[in-house]
Parts: C-alpha cells; structure tokens; sequence
C-alpha cells in the first residue's frame, strides 16, 4: 500500500494573549509532535476524548489550520520521502531539502497552491446545522465548492450537483430548499455531498455521526463505505464513539493531550489495547449487551491542562504503571510488530502486555 | 420480583399546541418504577421521553399540555397523584422526593453562583428545618466551650466588667478570674477579651434566638427581616457548608473544600454533572431522574458517572428512571427498559428478556442498528414522523416489515405477552 499522507512532528499551539499588549503569555499545545502515516484507500480512525487534539489534527492536516512545526506530505511519491528523510538527517540546512519541502510539504503552501490542494482534501464537519449556511439554497450550498475551484459552472454544476446529491440518497426535489427543512441525518448528507462534489482524493470526517441517532447513524456509516468504494476515497474518521470507529476504520490511532500514544490495525487495538490509556479507554465503553457487564475500575482523575502538560509521558499521573523514567522522559510511538505502534516505556519493557 | 412500587404513570397524554399544530408528544404512556431499581427509557431523538420525565414533575414548558393522564407517587405508603395537588404542594415534592439530573450541566449550574451557593439552596429549600436544629445545637456546644477559654485565660482579679452584662455565664467568667493569679496577662490585653467575648455572646444570643424563631415562625415579617441581616447566620453556613463539602465527597470530587467555592465554568464537564448529581441526591430523593445525564461527556467520565449511578442505587436504594439513548448505556446499568417510539412505548421487559428476545419489531431494529464489528450494518428505513400529524393506528407501521391491515387502523394496546414483558403491537397477543 503507498503512502497518501505522511505527517512528520505535526505541532499547532494556539497562542494565549494576556495583559495590556495583549502579548503572547502561554500555549495551548492542542498537537504537540504527532507523526503517522495514512495508506491510500483505507480508513484511518482517530480516537480521543474531548480537548485531546483530534479536531486540530484533521483541521492541520487540511492546512486549514497553519501548524506550528513540522511537515506534511500529501501524495509525495516514496524515493523522493527517503531523500527528504535522508537529508534531515545529514544536512537539515541544505538547500535541496529546502527546495524539496517546498514543493511536496503542504505545511509550506500558500495562495493558488493551497486552493488547488482544497480540491483534493475535503472536511465534512460534526454539527451540519452549524456548518451549512442557513440562507442559502442546497443547490447552491453544493455548486459553492466548484463554483470557487473554478470547476463548473451554470449547467454543468447544476448536472453535477444533482450527480452527487443523488449518490448520497438525496434527490433533485431537494435542490431549492434550505437547509432547516432537513432532519440532521438529510443535513449531514448535504454535507457529505458538498464535500464530494469536487472529487476529493481524502476526506476527514470530523465526528460525522455524533449529531445524529442510532438509526440514522447506521445510516451514514453505510453511505461512508459505499461512497469510499465508488469513490476510491481515503478516510480520516475523527470520533470519540469508538463503537463507530471500530466498525469504520482499518487503522485506528489513539490520542491524549496532543499526543499519539497508540496506532494499530482495527481489530488488533479493540483485542488488545496495549497504553494503559487505550485499556482504560476501550474498557470504558458501554458495550450493548447486558449479558457482557463487567466490574471495571474507571479512570481516575482528570484530563491534564493541554497548556502545562505534565513533564514526560503526559499519562503519567493517572497510570498505574508509571515508573520514574515516565515522570522525566517522553516516551516514543515504537512498533511491538503487526504495525502494532505504541509510546509507553512500560510496554516497551514488556512489562505490559 | 415483587417490589414496591414508587411511582406509577397510567395513560398519559401530553400535548403541545404550536403555530404549526397540535405536537402528540406524548400518546398513552404506561410506567411503573419500582423500589431500588434503574428503570432505563431508550428512544431517539424526539420520540418523548424527556417529556416524559417532565411531566412526572409537571415541568412541562407552556406551550405542551397534559391533558390526562395519572401519575402516582408513593408517599408514607399511600399513592398520591401528582398531576392532581395543588402547585405548592408540588414544589415540595421537586427535589425532594423527585430530584431530577439533566443533560447538560452547565446549562443547568446558575454561572454566577458558586458551587456551595447552589447546593446549600437546594438544602435550604427542602431540610432548613433540620440545619437550623444542627446549628443551634452546635451554638450551645460553642458557648460551653467558651466559659472553659475564658478561665484558663487570666489572673489579674481588680478587673471590672463594664458592660452592663448579665448573663450567666459573665458572672462565672468573672468569678473564675477573681481567682487566677498564675498567668501573665495585662489589664487591658484582658479588658479587650473580655470586651470581644461580649459582642460574640450578643452575637450568638442574637443567633439563638433568631434561629429558634426561624424555627417556630418561620413566615413571620419579623423573622424575614432580620434573617436578613448581614453576618447573623453564620453557624447556619458553617453548618451547611459543612454537608456541602460531605456531598461533594460522596461524588467522588477530589479537594472538595476547594471545588466549593468554584464557579461553574472553572469545572469540567465531569466535575459539573457531579456537582448536578450532588444536588439532585442532596434531600434523599424516593425518586432519582437521569435525563441523559452522560450525553455529552467522554467515555471515560462516562464510565465514572455510571459507577456512581449504580453506587447511588445500592447504597441508598434510590429508584433512578435512566433516560438515553444510547443502548450500551442501558445494557450497562439498568434493571428493565422501555423503549420509546413517538410518543408512546412499544415495549417494556427486563433487561436481558429485552436484549436477547426482543419482540416489537422497532426495538428489533432499534438493536440491530448498533454498529457491531463483523457483522452488517442495518438500519430501519425511513425517518421518525411528525408528531403533528402522526401515522394512524400503530405509529410505527409505515417504517414496519411486518405491518397489517390492521396496524394502520387501530392502535395496539399495551400488553404483558410474557410475565413482565409488555408490548405494543398487533403481531403478539390477541390478533395473532
């Protein structure tokens, strides 16, 4: 499988300004160093509470957001990822690298450069009442991202649209009217096709389904998979309903306070979750079957401050594992095999497994 | 099982009337909550079942209606129906016998009061009686103590109270002081004690007697007024601050001293919805209401707060009516279930009669479309109708595979097919 996106030591800090010239006092670290990769065709999911960064990663990885450091390659063919590689590593200041990055690392783009990106990255977002603009028609809602690539324009949009609306379960009846006539699965769809309609190669999905219920959910995770399919998409499904993601993804990463601390195939993390956070996590689903209860000890204590994360692994203070060389140091994501990439020193040292 | 029951509602119709039309929210509803059990509600969005729950407490916001309908509340061993008290009579049993948790906490925590404030309302409100009685009580505690602090204090036996006080207790104090000669204590250093024991005893008569009149009359113009008066309750706070912070503690709040005096946006969620809980279990409620209480948390709050709802139930044996809709949520912690589509319930059963044979086909659904690794995604066709014009007979037969002639024109009854499993529809008992 190649490599569509490749994001290398991602960081996005939100600044926070205080005091008269309101100056910068601190940094929210929403992203702090995140590197993964994300296979062409396959479904990456990512999971996290509230306030871990999952959000802020989907948006940065569009460049919707500009990050603070680090790289990301969007369809960068694999010999030209090693050099780049290869000079970090011997000559971070030469100027082919300099060269290089301009061209394939998107965290650089700007202006006609990052329009033409937008073509091919597209976001459908998680409150579909708050995402379409409430006075404007579908069929212009849906036209609005051709009409902007300079893609179609009149009849041709107009075909176009009716194209994709059909594709996802709605009809030409529905093209003059507005969004507040829709209920939230129909909305959600709307959206789907807005983001659709100018061909994307990828697609994030920033928590499509929480709006929505039970049965409108199964729903849209069905048009998901028929529409990767037709569509030869690739997924970013952000989420914190990990019933969802399980079913969706083929990959799934794990989030904490702005850091990846878990990455392996789908049915191996929902087996097997080796972070003691994902443990906890995946123990912490209620699993819809009363036959299945279990005694669980739930997760003590709080979610840290993203601004003054604690020292070392940002887990540590509510880990049952963690050692001293947690509280000083800063764990890696290591592969422990099948692609399986973990950030915890304990399983490193297979005292967990 | 045969338990008590606590609370029963017989058919009732709940109705809101709107410019667009006359909103059937709720259709002949039919639920009984029984002593020490978690009776879950489950249905989508719409379908009423915070209606439901609102209308147990006669909270349903103006435009809706109940039109008829029983809801029974067991009181001292007798039933009292609810929807026919007198209002006032009804602010009694809010929070008190009924407390209810909503969904969104931070919508629900007033943000200009703090965390102690809200609580020690809620206290206030329902037990003033009871903390009245403590702090007074702890009051006569605190004078004895104080007759004891004055005689190991002194020596010096010239000295001459010149406040014209009588008290009892003076005049022992003075007598002990003639009679000290060991410590070393100026005049004036004692003429100032003693001067500042005074004004505490005014205060703290002055606080006796208010609380004994709080007590006795407590509508009185007089009592108002001076309950009023800036400083004159402050072993009244000492006291509820007190239950407060043992609150707190029971939700598993870490520093509770602290988080006392926080103000709503300074808590997580998590925290918030603990504080929520606290309140709601504050008065020993008969009758605990969840209203989605773990929507909008994270999962691992989530399993935080569900441990706790269990921990109510079994330590105090309150009666939670959980209200979701998530079904892994009830599978977790509930006893039985019913289930809600527009406005009425389809079907009522224990938990694992519920989950392994579900018998109306919208519950079938309803479990079928829970995202399962391995295994198909279904889901049921069609959308939820509107409740303004809702399909005739069973509300559920235009989105049914197995509807009838008959679904479509008259309403199926709400009936017990097995023991303690109750179902509407047409395709169990009677026609079949």
């Amino acid at each position: 499988m190649s490599v569509l996106i490749k994001v290398k030591g991602l960081k996005k800090y939100y600044p926070i300004l205080g005091g008269l010239l309101k100056r910068k006092v601190a940094d929210v670290k929403a992203v702090d160093g995140v590197s993964f990769e994300i296979f062409k065709g396959e479904c990456f999911g990512l999971v996290g509470e509230s306030g871990c960064g999952k959000t802020t990663l989907g948006k940065t990885i569009l460049r919707l957001l500009k990050p603070t450091a680090g790289s990301i390659y969007y369809n960068v063919p694999g010999d030209i990822l090693e050099e780049i590689e290869q000079l970090e590593k011997d000559d971070p200041k030469s100027p082919r690298l300099k060269h290089l990055r301009e061209q394939y690392d998107i965290s650089t783009y700007r202006g006609r450069n990052l329009l033409s990106l937008r073509r091919r990255l597209q976001i459908v977002y998680q409150d579909p009442t708050t995402s379409l603009d409430p006075r404007m028609l579908v069929k212009d809602i849906v036209a609005e991202p051709l009409i902007a690539q300079g893609l179609a324009k009149g009849d041709e949009a107009r075909k176009r649209v009716i194209e994709i609306l059909k594709k996802v379960g709605l009809t030409e009846r529905h093209l003059y009217r507005y969004p507040h006539e829709f209920s939230g699965g129909q909305r959600q769809r709307i959206a789907i096709a807005r983001a659709l309609v100018v061909n994307p190669e990828f697609v994030v999905l920033d928590e499509p389904t929480s709006s929505v219920d039970v049965s409108v959910r199964a729903q849209l995770l069905r048009l998901f998979k028929d529409l990767r399919e037709e569509f030869g998409l690739t997924y970013m499904f952000v989420s914190h309903d990990l019933s969802v993601v399980e079913v969706i993804s083929d990959r799934v990463g794990v989030m904490y306070l702005g850091k990846l601390v878990e990455l392996a195939p789908t049915e191996e993390i929902y087996k097997q979750p080796l972070h003691p956070y994902s443990q906890a996590l995946f123990a912490s689903i209620p699993i819809p079957d009363p036959t299945k209860r279990k005694a669980r000890a739930p997760l003590k204590g709080e979610v840290p401050s993203p601004v003054n994360p604690p020292a070392g692994c940002r887990f540590h203070p509510r880990c049952e594992f963690a050692m001293d060389v947690c509280r000083k140091e800063e764990p890696l994501l290591l592969d422990v095999g099948n692609g399986h990439y973990v950030a915890c020193f304990a399983v490193a040292e297979k005292r967990l497994r | 099982m045969t338990q008590e029951e606590m609370l029963k509602v017989n058919n009732l119709f709940v109705r809101f009337y709107t410019y667009e039309g006359v909103v059937e929210a709720l259709d002949d509803v039919n639920l009984t909550i029984k002593k020490g059990e978690i009776l879950g509600l489950v249905g989508e969005t719409g379908c009423g079942k915070s209606v439901t729950s609102l209308s147990t407490l006669r909270l349903v916001p103006p435009p809706g209606v109940i039109e008829k309908g029983e809801v029974h509340l067991r009181k001292e061993d007798r039933f009292v129906d609810l929807l026919k008290q007198p209002e006032p009579f009804i602010r009694q049993i809010r929070g008190k016998d009924i407390a209810m948790i909503f969904q969104e906490p931070r919508a629900y925590l007033n943000p200009v009061y703090s965390v102690y404030d809200q609580i020690s309302e809620v206290l206030l409100v329902h037990r003033k009686k009871e903390f009245l009685e403590k702090a007074l009580t702890s009051l006569k505690e605190k004078n004895r103590q104080y007759i004891f602090d004055c005689n190991s204090l002194n020596k010096d036996c010239n000295f001459k109270i010149k406040a014209k006080e009588k008290t009892k207790l003076f005049n022992i104090a003075v007598q002990h002081l003639k009679d000290a000669h060991k410590w070393n204590v100026t005049k004036s250093d004692l003429q100032s004690k003693i001067e500042q024991a005074i004004r505490e005893d005014v205060a703290w008569t002055f606080e006796m007697k208010l609380y004994k009149r709080m007590i006795e009359k407590p509508n009185s113009l007089i009592t108002r007024f001076l309950s009023k008066i800036y400083r004159s309750k402050r072993e009244l706070k000492n006291e509820l601050r007190k239950e407060v912070v043992r609150l707190l503690k029971v939700m598993g709040i870490p520093d509770p001293e602290r988080v006392a005096d926080m103000y709503p946006h300074e808590l997580s969620g998590g925290m918030a919805q603990r504080v929520v809980i606290a309140m709601a279990i504050s008065c020993n409620p008969l009758i605990l209401i969840a209203d989605e209480p773990t929507t909008n948390l994270d999962v691992t709050v989530q399993a935080q707060i569900l441990t706790l709802v269990k921990d109510l139930r079994d330590k105090f044996g309150s009666s939670i009516l959980y209200i979701t809709h998530d079904l892994g949520v009830i599978a977790e912690v509930c006893d039985r279930v019913g289930v809600m589509y527009a406005g009425t319930i389809v079907e009522l059963a224990d938990i694992m009669e519920l989950f392994t044979r579900p018998l109306h086909p919208y519950t079938v659904g309803l479990l079928e479309s829970i995202p399962r690794p391995g295994k198909e995604l279904k889901s049921i066709p069609g959308t939820v109708p509107s409740l303004i014009n809702p399909p005739s007979g069973c509300r559920f037969h235009n989105r049914c595979a197995y509807a009838m002639d008959i679904c479509t024109r008259v309403k199926p009854p709400f009936r017990e097919v097995k023991e303690n499993h109750y179902v509407a529809c047409h395709l169990y008992g009677g026609s079949k």
